[in-house]
């Protein structure tokens, strides 16, 4: 029976320099199990672990070929090595897209005066309009005042305010109606702005 | 606001160093008949990239410089 020589990692990884592709076969396969169970001890999670001795084992490919690789201790280490700075750059980059931010969008949805609290200026332009609104009504006629300030002030229903001021639905809606358009036309007399913003 | 979904991983960092230490000082023969493989197309696509992988300097060229 023939002996089966084992070749040391610095030789395989001399003859995969050399160009015996077969080599990086054998490290990959004497390795494998180290390798992967670190990077699984590290990130817990299966499939990014196997990119991440994807990666590793790409990184050596380049290093060797490129012959840069400066044999100086195990061929193992130097592979953890390599898995470890992958897996410190997922930690840093999972760290970095963490970070809730609109900045990189061109427009901020929420970015809205509306979602805000009301500023003094708002507060005092409502107060304003509400005041002119005021003094526009009590320039209403008796009946069409009365039926605005139910509504709007009293907050009672249409069939309400027909009960109390002893007319139909209709007749108390036509009065709204009129008073709203006589409201826009005493605006307009005056040039005030009733725009809430 | 930007700093309340992000979460200390500076931890993760420490205990990726110290299983480094751990795993280095263990023997690589401690693996030897451990079930922890790759999977096959990983193992596959690594072979395949050393095979076809040749870095630039590598590649000899007599072309011509075009300006």
């Amino acid at each position: 029976m023939e002996k089966q020589i084992v070749l040391s990692d610095e030789q395989l990884v001399k003859d995969f320099i050399a160009g015996n592709n077969n080599s990086i076969d054998k490290l990959i396969e004497r390795h494998q199990a180290k390798i992967l169970s670190y990077i699984l001890m590290c990130v817990k999670q299966q499939e990014l672990a196997q990119d991440i001795f994807q990666e590793s084992f790409i990184r050596v490919v380049r290093t060797l070929k490129r012959g840069r690789y400066a044999d100086n201790g195990k061929f193992s280490s130097w592979v953890m090595r390599i898995a470890h700075n992958l897996i410190i750059d997922h930690y840093r980059k999972q760290k970095n897209q963490s970070v809730i931010s609109n900045d990189n969008y061109e427009y901020d949805l929420f970015n809205s005066s509306q979602f805000s609290d009301r500023s003094i200026e708002d507060q005092m332009v409502k107060d304003q309009v509400l005041s002119d609104v005021g003094m526009l009504v009590k320039l209403l006629p008796d009946n069409q005042r009365e039926v605005v300030e139910m509504r709007h002030y009293r907050d009672l229903s249409f069939k309400e305010i027909a009960e109390e001021t002893n007319v139909s639905i209709n007749t108390a809606l036509g009065r709204m109606r009129y008073a709203l358009m006589n409201l826009r036309r005493l605006a307009e007399e005056r040039n005030i702005s009733l725009t809430l913003s | 606001m930007n700093n309340i979904t992000t979460f200390d991983l500076n931890a993760r960092e420490e205990e990726s160093s110290y299983w480094l230490s751990v795993f280095d000082s263990l023997p690589d023969t401690t693996f030897t008949r451990s079930d922890i493989k790759a999977h096959a197309f990983v193992v596959s696509n690594i072979k395949a990239f050393a095979r076809a992988y040749h870095p630039i300097d590598s590649i000899c060229c007599d072309g011509v410089i075009i300006n």
